[in-house]
C-alpha cells in the first residue's frame, strides 16, 4: 500500500501543506523533512512576514529567545521547503485561500496558525477606555501590523492592573515598568517605546485568582521582575492590595509556609518547589518592608486570591455606580475585585464574598490568547480548539468522531494557547509522525484521488496549483528571498538607530521591501 | 604553576552520548566547548534554540552521576530553565552550559525522552 500511494503522488514526491509559520509551523516541517526525503513542504503565512510569536510575542528585551529564527531560517532554506507570505487562509471567496482550496492540492494540510483572538472576561464596564487585551498590547509594542493603529497614551495615569498572571502577564509588567532606556536598543516597536518614554505609570498590579503554588509564570521570569533596576517587587498574598497591606510574616505564609514548601519534596515537585521557595523570598522581603532601603522608580505587586468582577468608571461617584444598571461608558477609574479562596481540590478558586476596589487608568486582560475557527474545519466552540487526536483533525467535538483525511494540526492551533518554543518541537514531531504514519497506510488526502491531473503546490505549473490559483485571485507570495530583503533592510535600518532591528509595522512597505530587485 | 599551553596541547576527552533510542555514540569532545557545541559537531539532535544563550532548555541533557557531582552546581539561572523541560532528572543540566573538560573522561549524556508541554500561556 505504500508503494501504491507513493506511485499515485507521481515519481515520490509528495506535498505537505502548512499554514502558519510560527515555531509549530517549522518545528512540523522540520520533522517531515527528517522524515522523507521525497517530501515537498509549502509554508504560508497571512502576513508578508514569517515567525509568528517569535517575531511578534516574545518580549522585545528577550532577544536571545528570539535566536531561535536562525533555525526556522535554515529550515526554511532547505530545497524541499517553500515559503509564502501574504497569503491568508479563510473562506476563499475574497480571502485568498481556503483549507478545502488547499486539501485538494496536498497530500496533507496542517494548521499550524495559533491563536490570535482574545478570550474576554465578560464584566460588566469591560468596554471603558482603558481596559484592554494584553494580546493587543504586546502586539502594539511588537509592531505586529494589525495593531500599528492601536496606540496606548501611558501618560495620564499613574496604576495598572494586569488580570491574569502567565509570562504573557510579567511580560507586560515588566515592560510598562523597565526604565525605557533599557527597550531602546531592542526591536520594541518606535511608537511603543516613545508612549513608554512619557508613561506615567509607577505602579503595576499584577492579580490572579488563584493562590501562589497555582500561578501559570514561570521560575525564570518571576526571577528577571524580582532583579529589575530601580523597581520594587512585592509579593501580596491575598490582601488588599490598594491599602498596601502584605499579610504579617506571623501568619506562616499559608501556602508558602516552610511546612507547606516542605510537603513539595519529590523530584518531580522540584519546578514546583523553587518558585514557591523564590516567591516565599519576596514576600518575606515585602512583609519585612525595610530590609535594604533601595530606591525605586516604579513597583511591581504580585496579587494572588483576586477574581475581577467588573470594571467601573472614573469620575462617578460611589452612590450612582451602585444605581447605574446598564453598561458602562467613559474612562476606567478602578477594578473591581471579589478576593477568593482556593476549592478543596485546590483547581479553582471560590469568592469569599468579600470586595476591594482598586482605583487604576489601565487595565490589561491577560487570561489567554484563542485559536479562530477556519471555514471547513471542524471546531469546538466550547473549548475554543480543533478537535484533535495526536495532531489529526477529527471530523467533531464528538469523542467517537473519525480524523479527516488529509488534514493535521499542530501548535498553538491545537494544544491551546500555552506553553514556550520548546513544547512545540515534540508537538511538530507529534503531527509529523501521525502524517508519516498515513501515508504509509495510504490514508492521506484525496488529491492524488480521483483528478490527479491540476494539482500541486507553489511550485507546480499546472493550471489548478496553488500558485495559479493565487495568479488568479491577484495574489502575490512574499517568498524566503523577499522575507531576507524586509529583514535585511530592518537590521540595516537598526544599525542605523542604534537599535538591534528597526521593525517595518505596514503591511504596504513589507510587500514594498520584499519585491524591490536585489542589486 | 600555571602553564599557558596546557589548554590548547589538552587532548580530546571521549564521552558518549545515549540518544532518545537508547543507541550510543561515543565522540572526541574537544576541550573547553560546550556539550551543545559536541552535539551539533556530531550530528546529535540536540536543538539549542536559543543558540547556547540560557534561553530555551531545548539543549537538556541527563548527565551519568558521577560526572554530575564533578561539576560545579548549576546556578538559579539555568535551573530555571531546566524547570521547563521535559524528563527532567536529578542529573540533569543544559548542555549548552556545561564546557568539555578532561576530567569528565567518559561521561555518559543521555537525550531525555521527549519535550515538554506546561506552564505558561
Ligand atoms: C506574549 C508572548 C510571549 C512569549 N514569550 C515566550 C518566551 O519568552 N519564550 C518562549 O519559549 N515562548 C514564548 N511564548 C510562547 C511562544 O511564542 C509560542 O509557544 C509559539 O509561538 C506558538 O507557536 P505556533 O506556531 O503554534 O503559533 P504562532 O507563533 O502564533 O504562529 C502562527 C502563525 O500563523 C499565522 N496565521 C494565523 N492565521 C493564519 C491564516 N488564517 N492564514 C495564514 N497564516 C495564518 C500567523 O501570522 C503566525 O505567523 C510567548 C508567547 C506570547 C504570546
Ligand atoms: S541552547 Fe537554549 S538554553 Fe541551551
Amino acid at each position: 500500500r505504500a508503494l501504491a500511494s507513493s506511485a499515485a503522488t507521481g515519481g515520490g514526491a509528495w506535498r505537505v501543506c502548512i499554514v502558519g509559520s510560527g515555531p509549530a509551523g517549522f518545528y512540523t516541517a522540520d520533522a517531515l523533512l527528517k522524515g522523507s526525503p521525497d517530501v515537498r513542504v509549502d509554508i504560508l503565512d497571512r502576513l508578508p512576514v514569517p515567525f509568528g510569536l517569535v517575531r511578534y510575542g516574545v518580549a522585545p528585551d528577550h532577544p536571545e529567545v528570539k535566536n531561535v529564527t536562525e533555525r526556522f531560517t535554515g529550515i526554511a532554506r532547505d530545497a524541499r521547503v517553500r515559503f509564502a507570505g501574504n497569503v491568508r487562509v479563510a473562506d476563499g471567496a475574497g480571502l485568498t485561500v481556503s483549507v478545502d482550496e488547499l486539501r485538494a492540492r496536498y497530500d496533507a494540510v496542517v494548521l499550524a496558525c495559533g491563536a490570535d483572538g482574545d478570550r474576554a472576561l465578560r464584566l460588566p464596564g469591560e468596554g471603558l477606555r482603558g481596559v484592554s487585551s494584553a494580546r493587543e498590547f504586546v502586539a502594539w509594542y511588537s509592531g505586529h501590523p494589525d495593531c500599528a493603529r492601536a496606540g496606548w497614551d501611558l501618560s495620564r495615569h499613574d496604576t495598572a492592573i494586569v488580570i491574569g498572571q502567565g509570562n504573557v502577564a510579567l511580560d507586560v509588567a515588566r515592560v510598562l515598568t523597565k526604565r525605557p532606556a533599557e527597550l531602546a536598543s531592542t526591536d520594541i516597536a518606535s511608537e511603543a517605546l516613545a508612549a513608554l518614554e512619557r508613561s506615567a505609570i509607577r505602579r503595576v498590579i499584577v492579580t490572579g485568582r488563584r493562590g501562589p503554588l497555582q500561578a501559570a509564570f514561570t521560575t525564570k521570569e518571576l526571577r528577571e521582575l524580582s532583579k529589575l533596576d530601580g523597581v520594587r517587587l512585592s509579593v501580596l498574598l491575598g490582601c488588599n492590595a490598594d491599602a498596601g497591606s502584605h499579610g504579617t510574616a506571623d501568619d506562616e505564609g499559608g501556602a508558602l509556609s516552610e511546612r507547606a514548601l516542605a510537603a513539595l519534596s519529590g523530584e518531580a515537585d522540584r519546578p514546583r518547589r523553587r518558585q514557591a521557595e523564590l516567591l516565599r523570598k519576596l514576600w518575606l522581603e515585602s512583609v519585612g518592608g525595610g530590609g535594604v532601603a533601595r530606591q525605586f522608580e516604579r513597583e511591581i505587586v504580585l496579587a494572588f486570591h483576586m477574581q475581577p468582577v467588573g470594571f467601573e468608571p472614573a469620575g462617578v461617584d460611589a452612590g450612582a455606580r451602585a444605581g447605574n444598571g446598564g453598561e458602562v461608558a467613559g474612562e476606567l477609574g478602578a477594578v473591581r475585585f471579589e478576593r477568593t479562596q482556593l476549592s478543596p481540590d485546590g483547581r479553582s478558586a471560590v469568592g469569599t464574598g468579600e470586595y476591594e476596589r482598586t482605583p487604576c487608568g489601565y487595565a490589561f486582560r491577560s487570561i489567554g490568547y484563542l485559536p479562530s475557527a477556519l471555514p471547513g474545519v471542524p471546531f469546538d466552540a466550547r473549548r475554543s480548539l480543533v478537535p484533535s487526536a495526536h495532531g489529526r483533525v477529527l471530523g467533531s467535538a464528538d469523542a467517537a468522531a473519525m480524523p479527516l483525511p488529509g488534514l493535521y494540526c499542530s501548535g498553538w492551533y491545537k494544544r491551546g494557547p500555552s506553553g514556550v518554543v520548546l513544547s512545540n518541537i515534540g508537538d511538530g514531531a507529534e503531527t509529523a509522525a501521525a502524517i508519516l504514519a498515513d501515508r504509509a497506510a495510504g490514508t492521506l488526502g484525496a488529491r492524488a484521488g480521483t483528478d490527479g491531473a491540476a494539482r500541486g503546490g507553489l511550485d507546480a505549473e499546472g493550471d489548478g496549483s496553488l500558485r495559479a490559483l493565487l495568479a488568479g485571485r491577484g495574489v502575490r507570495p512574499v517568498d524566503f528571498a523577499g522575507w531576507e530583503r524586509i529583514d535585511r533592510h530592518e537590521r540595516e535600518a537598526g544599525a542605523a538607530s542604534g537599535k538591534r532591528l528597526r521593525k517595518v509595522v505596514a503591511v504596504e512597505d513589507m510587500l514594498r521591501l520584499a519585491r524591490e530587485a536585489d542589486d | 604553576a600555571i602553564r599557558p599551553f596546557s589548554r590548547a596541547l589538552a587532548q580530546p576527552v571521549r564521552i558518549t552520548f545515549v540518544d532518545k533510542d537508547g543507541s550510543e555514540v561515543p565522540v572526541d569532545a574537544p576541550v573547553g566547548k560546550s556539550l551543545l557545541e559536541v552535539a551539533h559537531e556530531n550530528d546529535i539532535e540536540l536543538e539549542g534554540a536559543c543558540d547556547g544563550s540560557l534561553a530555551c532548555s531545548t539543549c537538556h541533557l541527563i548527565l551519568d552521576e558521577v560526572s554530575f557531582k564533578k561539576l560545579k552546581a548549576p546556578e538559579d539561572e539555568e535551573l530555571d530553565m531546566l524547570d521547563l523541560a521535559f524528563d527532567l532528572r536529578k542529573t540533569s543540566r543544559l548542555g549548552c552550559q556545561v564546557k568539555v573538560s578532561p576530567e569528565l573522561a567518559g561521561m555518559r549524556c543521555q537525550l531525555p525522552a521527549g519535550t515538554n508541554d506546561m506552564q505558561q500561556q
